[in-house]
């Protein structure tokens, strides 16, 4: 008998999130029997999502490991935090659109608050099959719920290309860790980290093949250029709601996983991999935001620009450390929100027109003010405007990049944020300059009277309530900063 | 040409027909040889039963291997990934891990392979599944070969541990399995019901009753 | 290195190779006479007298029908894939024969002793499925590959059942060894603390072997005889051994498992010709009943197949594997955890019982078929 810690209530989150699956599942399957409409099924979902959430705020004090194969720490519940705040905006703002687009709204739902659970058993493991497990289940929910929408025929492709790149990336990241294993003779975080810190003759070579396999796989899971081709296409064919889970907690939970890796049992090898990433974030800086500026489409846009915003994050990782780890997970908390913000509007202005291209959003100004507020702000604040939260948060992750002694790659993003800014003018050019008939508006005339429309409350509630959180953590950065660096902390003890 | 027009114009039984023979003595004539060879290295002293027995199984593996990938007939690939599944489980009790090999078995050989399979007489059972390979196929030969040999240069550059041959209890193996590592347990049992649930639900029709959500809401 | 048999000490590789050759011969003459037996058998049900001219008592008649098949002609169809053809049989065949060497006849009477025995049964047995499919898609013939189809989602689906239930009996007697497992129930059989575990086992394995009430992968009536339906003579005969094998290992297995096999109500010392006499019993009485059933009972759809398999047999012996887990883990007394095992096992044939009845005897709308566009059928309420 092994004298392991079996404390079932550490996983509780997860637990919750997991068993409010099955709830959904089996009450959209027998929602004859038990008298319950399917728009009972959003309701469900937002309940178990913060019902996780109070959960892993409850245990936010406690540095406890699970069995040796998980870790609850500050870290871990960062990001428990953001995930379910995340799937709860998510259902909330689009719970009209998902009973409208969406077939089999219990398998939706139920997919997302797994692919939820999956996220969380990234950021949290503290061993590799944990870790891989974890990835599996978030890609295998998304590939899933990407293929869900209602006669749309672009869902379908975009959840074949996503399923076949993901099994070959899976494929590949899974190499890898058995290379990293062999090499370094455990899957637990810390033994690999003292045993390579130890140091082994000749075992130098599987090492970097493993590292290097291991960061293709990631990168594909975060979405990192030359692995990046998945993303416009599975972000254009998937349903809005789940574009935004794609975008957020998919792309927080790698990066979770990439900071877990780097910051822990990989970094004694750190010259192995810092040129690679370091290689990697510029090419996808560059190339993400070049190629957003051809883009017609909103979603593809966001891909784009996402891709980015990976660019920037990834520079945190090459300049690995207590400060740069607490200033990623700033821009991730505030790249969250603003880019929950801009999708939340784009699920608004979907719902009430049902077109997704740029162009359709001309004179959004006139038709309906308050959405193009949230939609210019939250672009402005990926673009990184003072006042917004994508400024102060990229602000502290450049500082922290340039502390980090790769000057040359924060100039490198200066540039590419610079280019970023262009994209995301387009877009508000066309909502607040453009006319609805094409025209460009002329501020003299006064006799245009367009019809405006109303949002439903719920998605003025998640589009106020994101946009006041985007200009709070602009203004006021401490709490989020606070939570960010005790992750950090965590981390690096 | 001429023993081609012999073996037709003898009163062979239907199965020995020009394809099959001539396919078998094919094959035999690629396997004999190194088999002789495995064997006499055996006799000779020069090579272990075990790394006959490693050389064997590897062969069976990248012939399957191959053969899933460069068969033209999809069930043919099928098959031959079968026979590289089987191949493995062969390594595994080489390295004296009875239950994964037979786990191997009863899984790859009796599941995956056997669902492939299912799946592909399903979708076109028709007529021969035949494989359309697109314009990238030589750089992704190439890549594969960069790989392959990129990899195959670390595994042989790399200083191994000396193989361990200690028996495994099959109880260790369930308590570690089930109690030590229960949390990657359970989240696998999780992946595969968002497999089982997706599947469904992604291969359901389109005209499933959703108008009721207006009457029972 | 050297290994015992018959009290002397033989190279390992003879003593593989007689023992496998008395397997094989065993095998033969084993099928040979179930289907002797079943023919009697069904006649009897049927009052009539079955094979009388082929020797006394029509007992040569197999010999008969075995030597008929061999000098038949051996035909392929033209456009049948000829690999997958040739070698379906051998896929079907070997692993039953594989499975043969853990199978215990008697104290000592055993190819090999497996540590991991009964889970080498099930993993060899698996792989014969691999046949059925070759032997459905090779013919090129749209019955056998409908056949093939119908009998690898009937075999998948029973499977699990299978496997679930000697697993749950494989908790009560803590061993995957079959001969450990025989010895251990020198007191009491299985059966009598896993009721229900045997039930399931018992119908999963009739669907297994594809026999009727489950024989919808070679109903003659619907698709005429299933992935066999282009094969003739010596590989047709093949699949016959192979189907008649495994239904006589899977009685072995049954009766071993669960009725005790040698070693129940004498124990061990009794030596080996009482020994083989109990295994000859309960296996034969195994095999009666396999017989029995297929005469009484009609074929089923393949929904209702399914829908047992998945929403009654499943659930139940998952429901039989917690219960034995929360009993045997918590070390109670030998009479209480025994108790308990028995009560739920039988409280589960109830449960069993009591649903079979119901949806019977529930009045059941007919499906009606109707034609779609995409030339697909499918059943509405």
């Amino acid at each position: 008998m092994s004298d392991l810690n079996f404390n079932y209530a550490l996983l509780l989150p997860e637990i919750i999130l997991a068993a409010t699956g099955g709830i959904v599942l089996l009450s959209d399957a027998f929602r004859r029997e038990l008298k319950l409409g399917r728009n009972m099924l959003p309701w469900i979902t937002v309940a178990g999502a913060v019902l996780a959430t109070l959960a892993s705020v409850a245990q936010a004090g406690i540095v406890e490991d699970f069995a040796g194969i998980v870790l609850v720490d500050a870290f871990t519940t960062f990001f428990r935090v953001l995930f379910g705040l995340t799937l709860a905006v998510v259902v909330i703002g689009s719970h009209e659109y998902v009973a409208k687009q969406i077939r089999g709204q219990g398998e939706f739902y139920t997919m997302l608050l797994f692919a939820t659970v999956g996220a969380s058993f990234m950021a949290m493991s503290t061993e590799l099959i944990t870790a891989y497990v974890g990835i599996e289940l978030l890609s295998f929910s998304l590939y899933v719920a990407v293929s869900l929408a209602k006669s749309d025929p672009r869902s379908g492709e975009a959840g074949l290309k996503y399923v076949l790149l993901g099994g070959l990336a899976s494929a590949i990241l899974l190499y890898g860790l058995s290379l990293v294993y062999g090499a370094a003779g455990s899957t637990d975080y810390a033994t690999i980290a003292k045993n390579l810190s130890e140091g082994r003759d000749g075992m130098h070579a599987p090492l970097l093949m493993g590292l290097t396999m291991v960061i293709a796989g990631l990168g594909f899971k975060a979405s990192a250029v030359p692995f990046h081709m998945w993303t416009p296409d599975a972000y254009e064919g998937a349903p809005l709601p789940v574009t935004a889970v794609l975008s957020a907690t998919s792309k927080a939970a790698a990066f979770a996983v990439l900071l877990r890796l780097f910051g822990g049992p990989f970094l004694p090898a750190i010259a192995d991999w810092q040129g690679t990433i370091a290689f990697l974030a510029v090419l996808t800086m560059v190339v993400g935001n070049l190629i957003a500026i051809q883009q017609h489409n909103i979603k593809r846009l966001l891909a784009y620009s996402s891709i980015g915003q990976v660019g920037f994050m990834l520079m945190a990782i090459v300049t690995i450390s207590d400060a740069s780890t607490s200033a990623v997970l700033m821009h991730l908390g505030g790249y969250l929100i603003t880019n929950l913000a801009v999708f939340m509007g784009v699920i608004a202005f979907y719902n009430q027109t049902g077109s997704e291209e740029i162009a359709d959003m001309k004179g959004l100004a006139e038709t309906n003010p308050f959405l193009a507020l949230v939609i210019a702000a939250g672009l402005f604040s990926l673009a990184g405007m003072p006042l917004l939260a994508g400024f102060t948060t990229k602000f502290i992750l450049f500082q922290a990049a340039a502390y980090g002694g790769y000057l040359w790659l924060v100039g490198v993003a200066v540039v590419a944020s610079t280019v970023s800014l262009y994209y995301y003018l387009m877009v508000i050019k066309q909502i607040y300059v453009i006319q609805t008939d094409g025209s460009l508006l002329d501020p003299q005339a006064h006799d245009v009277v367009v019809p405006r429309w109303r949002l439903t409350w719920t998605g003025y509630l998640t589009t106020a309530t994101l946009l006041v959180a985007m200009v709070v953590v602009g203004l006021w950065v401490a709490p989020l900063a606070h939570a960010a660096d005790s992750a950090a902390k965590a981390l690096f003890g | 040409m001429g023993g081609a027009v012999v073996l037709n114009r003898l009163p062979l039984p239907a199965q020995l027909d020009r394809t099959v023979t001539t396919g078998g003595l094919l094959a035999g004539a690629i396997v004999t040889p190194p088999l002789i060879a495995l064997i006499v290295l055996r006799v000779l002293g020069n090579i272990s039963s075990a790394q006959m027995v490693w050389w064997m199984l590897a062969g069976v593996i990248v012939a399957g291997a191959l053969g899933a990938v460069t068969l033209r007939n999809v069930v043919h690939s099928a098959l031959a990934l079968i026979a590289a599944a089987m191949g493995l489980a062969g390594m595994f009790l080489l390295l004296a891990s009875e239950f994964l090999a037979l786990v191997q078995v009863l899984v790859y050989g009796g599941g995956v392979a056997i669902l492939l399979m299912f799946g592909l007489m399903l979708t076109n059972a028709t007529e021969d599944p035949v494989v359309i390979d697109g314009s990238q196929k030589p750089f992704a030969a190439g890549v594969g070969l960069i790989l392959g040999v990129a990899l195959t240069a670390a595994m042989l550059s790399a200083n191994w541990d000396a193989s361990i041959s200690t028996v495994v209890d099959f109880r260790d193996l369930g308590a570690r399995l089930y109690r030590d590592f229960g949390v990657p347990f359970e989240v696998a049992s999780l992946v595969l019901l968002v497999a089982l649930v997706g599947a469904v639900a992604i291969s359901r029709r389109d005209n499933d009753d959703d108008n009721d959500a207006e009457a029972a809401s | 290195m050297t290994w015992p048999l018959f009290g002397m000490d033989m190279p390992v590789v003879l003593d593989l190779f007689i023992r496998m050759n008395i397997i094989v011969i065993l095998m033969t003459v084993m099928v040979m006479g179930l289907i002797y037996i079943e023919r009697k058998v069904l006649a009897r049900f049927q009052m009539r007298l079955g094979p009388t001219r082929t020797g006394p008592m029509g007992l040569l008649q197999s010999v008969a029908d075995a030597l008929k098949l061999v000098a038949k002609e051996d035909v392929r169809p033209t456009n049948a894939d000829p690999w997958v053809f040739e070698l379906a049989p051998y896929f079907v065949f070997v692993p039953i024969f594989i499975g043969f060497v853990v199978v215990p006849f008697a104290s000592g009477l055993e190819v090999r002793v497996l540590d991991l025995g009964l889970f080498y049964l099930l993993a060899a047995s698996s792989v014969n499925l691999v046949g059925w499919v070759m032997a459905g898609w090779g013919s090129d013939n749209r019955y056998a590959i409908i056949g093939g189809l119908r009998s690898v989602a009937q075999s998948i689906s029973y499977e699990l059942p299978l496997v679930l239930s000697l697993l749950a009996v494989a908790m009560v007697a803590d061993s995957l060894n079959l001969t450990e497992i025989v010895a251990g129930q020198a007191g009491a059989p299985n059966i009598l603390w896993q009721p229900m575990a045997f039930l399931i086992f018992f119908i999963a394995m009739i669907a297994e072997l594809n026999r009727p009430p489950f024989d919808i992968p070679v109903g003659e009536s619907e698709v005429v005889g299933g992935p066999f339906v282009e094969y003739s003579g010596i590989r047709w005969s093949m699949f016959f051994l192979a189907e008649y094998a495994a239904l006589f290992i899977m009685a072995l297995v049954g009766s071993a498992v669960f009725l005790g096999g040698w070693a129940w109500p004498f124990g061990e010392q009794l030596g080996l010709p009482w020994q083989i006499v109990l295994t000859t019993v309960k296996t034969s009485m195994m095999i009666f009943v396999v017989f029995w059933v297929r005469v009484t009972v009609p074929r089923m759809r393949i929904d209702q197949l399914m829908a047992f398999a998945w929403k009654l047999l499943l659930p139940l012996s998952f429901a039989q594997i917690l219960v034995n887990g929360a009993v045997l883990v918590y070390e109670l007394p030998s009479g209480l955890t025994h108790a308990l095992l028995a009560g739920s096992g039988v409280a589960g044939v109830f449960i069993m019982m009591w649903v079979i009845n119901r949806s019977v005897s529930r009045p059941r709308p007919r499906p009606v078929l109707i034609p779609r566009t995409d030339q697909t059928w499918e059943a509405t309420r």
